[in-house]
């Protein structure tokens, strides 16, 4: 039978999505091989996530559950696991290519001279034997490697690789067994955490944001710009914005967007009032979901848009803006 | 605080020609389209490194390979940069170690010279597996700082900031010895003048032979074998279409601008209220309302 065990993650009390496509990969690994799928979650009060590890596919969820591990503890986190690995022996640990994913995989794989392939495409059995696959050169080659070394084979991925599948039907009765595991913690570990700093949309980079809200010269007057920076607040997001809105000193250059500004990739772009000219797109074309909001249908920015919005932004942000904090955004 | 010196370990990466080709085995890089370039993630190290004498935190600067001749390039860079010293494990024709084995012979070249503070990439542009710095911490016995942004010497020790993601930051402290690894972006390297380059390819890089460290590369473990390179699948993610109307230059610049991709972005009108509603389900079904919430 062969084991796998995800590393799952969570931040700010929600599961990452990437712990699910991990969960969702490993199902496929072992779709038609004898075999079992184990979680392991850090943090603090997160029995809540059980259910949906197991709904993706972990038949076991062990919890490692502590008030000092509400943040990433690169010590206490490698003395869990490898102490979890040591008893459950899985043929491969799943870990996202994350900042503390892949740290930890690391740390775990030169501790225990354990095969590491990092930021991995695919897994697959190829007879008894593994193979996996991985760009290389900047993705002008694709590498195939076998593991060598002994012990469990770490795997990274990062998140949206795999994609995210279909959670399990219930009636599968896949629910997942908690198992609570105690953390371990040095009394003198070799790297101390200090602190942790939320990141701040009033100096938080372009590039690293999650969620960008782009004012466009829609916007008619400098002053409707607060508005734009409220929603901004409410996402969790940066406020950006199009050439003609720095020229006419809306905002400052460092905001631009664009081909003679910053090239942005978030998940989330709101253009309000952004008509969409290609020197603006340029910079942001592959960002994840596009909402454009314009009085004119036919703007640019609306083929691009996946939810294209007609009307007055300067009317429709504040009705937004009010939702946003009926719904609970990040206030 | 005793003087320090800080060592930069770096090697150059491969750079491939547009079409990129594999040798007869398909195990390896044709070298007939591989030129050694300098590693631009390596730039952030050395950079955060020439800070820290600045602010005479620490006394000089050291960069430090391991491999063949060609590596040179790389160091002289370095030494144009505002290094002191360039030191080189010399290890002809092996420029193929993978990051274990380099981080074994590092140990041990800089477990010789009695390195305290170690700075180096989070991973190489090239081959991205950013286990150098773990494999050496581990070998020099040092604390591993990784994903580094913002460093400081304090004391016998050291604190860092490190980059998480969406733009958060988590702070750490270790004592030294230690091995930090620098993010890509996290400082803005200086501009070295050509004059400068030119003048570093006639300075001294030090040699270190192999024989010397005690260890063999030969012996040490392998943990993973390559066993296929070849070229990335192009998959299409998005195509853009641009209408049949306008210039070449229109169309052009709308396909560089991502053109129709077809996103499915149906033109939605109706009261401030309806497409108020619609915006927030819209952001409630992506799950983006609220960051990334998957329950």
């Amino acid at each position: 039978m062969k084991k796998v065990l995800v590393l799952a993650e969570q931040r700010d009390g929600e599961l990452e999505q990437v712990s699910l496509e991990l969960l969702g990969e490993a199902r496929r690994l072992l779709a038609r091989r004898d075999g079992e799928i184990a979680a392991l979650l850090f943090g603090h009060d997160i029995g809540c996530h059980a259910l949906a590890l197991g709904r993706h596919g972990a038949q076991k969820v062990f919890l490692v559950d502590d008030a000092r591990l509400e943040h990433y503890d690169p010590c206490a986190w490698l003395a869990s696991m490898e102490r979890l690995c040591l008893q459950q022996r899985p043929d491969f640990v799943f870990l996202p290519a994350t900042s503390s994913g892949e740290d930890l995989a690391a740390r775990l794989a030169v501790a225990r001279a354990w095969p590491l392939v990092a930021r991995c495409n695919r897994v697959k059995f190829v007879g008894d034997s593994i193979e996996t696959t991985r760009q290389v050169y900047g993705g002008k080659l694709q590498e195939t490697t076998r593991p060598l070394a002994a012990g469990p084979l770490l795997v990274t991925v990062l998140p949206g690789v795999c994609g995210l599948r279909a959670p399990l039907d219930p009636a599968e009765g896949q629910l997942g067994t908690t198992v609570s595991v105690a953390a371990e913690f040095a009394e003198r570990p070799a790297v101390r955490v200090t602190g942790f700093a939320a990141a701040d949309p009033a100096t938080l980079d372009l590039a690293e944001a999650d969620v960008v809200v782009a004012a466009g010269r829609g916007l008619g007057a400098a002053d409707k710009v607060g508005l734009v920076r409220e929603l901004a607040v409410l996402l969790g997001g940066v406020v950006a914005s199009t050439r003609v809105v720095v020229d006419i000193g809306w905002l400052g250059r460092e905001t631009q967007v664009g081909q003679t500004g910053r090239t942005v990739k978030p998940r989330l772009y709101v253009a309000c009032g952004v008509s969409g000219a290609t020197q603006h797109t340029v910079g942001m074309k592959e960002s994840g979901a596009v909402v454009a909001i314009n009085t004119d249908p036919a703007a640019p920015i609306f083929k691009i848009a996946d939810l294209a919005l007609n009307a007055d932004v300067t009317t429709l942000l504040p009705a937004l803006i009010a939702r946003c904090r009926q719904r609970g955004g990040h206030d | 605080m005793p003087a320090i010196e800080v060592f930069v370990c770096a090697r150059p990466v491969a750079l491939l020609d547009g079409t990129a080709a594999v040798d007869e085995q398909g195990t390896g890089v044709d070298p007939a389209v591989r030129r050694w370039g300098d590693d631009p993630a390596a730039a952030f190290a050395l950079e955060a490194a020439l800070r820290l004498r600045e602010t005479g935190q620490v006394e000089s600067v050291v960069c430090v390979s391991v491999g063949p001749v060609e590596y040179d390039g790389w160091l002289a860079r370095g030494l144009a940069t505002g290094a002191d010293r360039a030191l080189r494990v010399d290890l002809p024709g092996q420029g193929g170690l993978d990051a274990r084995a380099t981080g074994a012979l590092l140990g041990a070249a800089l477990g010789r010279l009695g390195a305290r503070l170690v700075l180096t990439a989070q991973r190489s542009s090239d081959e991205q597996n950013g286990l150098l710095a773990a494999a050496l911490a581990a070998d020099l016995d040092a604390a591993y700082l990784a994903n580094v942004v913002e460093l400081r010497l304090q004391g016998d020790g050291l604190a860092v900031e490190r980059r998480l993601e969406r733009g958060h930051r988590q702070m750490w402290a270790a004592d030294l010895p230690a091995v930090v690894a620098f993010e890509a972006g996290a400082n803005r390297p200086r501009y070295v003048p050509v004059a400068a380059l030119a003048m570093a390819r006639h300075r001294e890089i030090e040699l270190l032979a192999v024989d010397e460290l005690g260890v063999k590369p030969e012996s040490l473990p392998r943990f993973t074998e390559r066993v296929g390179l070849a070229r990335g699948r192009v998959r299409v993610r998005k195509s853009a279409v641009p209408g049949a109307g306008g210039s070449a230059a229109q169309r052009l610049q709308a396909v560089m601008g991502g053109g129709d991709t077809g996103a499915g972005g149906k033109l939605l009108s109706g009261s401030t209220d309806e497409l108020a509603d619609r915006a927030l389900d819209f952001l409630e079904e992506r799950g983006l309302l609220r960051g990334r919430s998957t329950r």
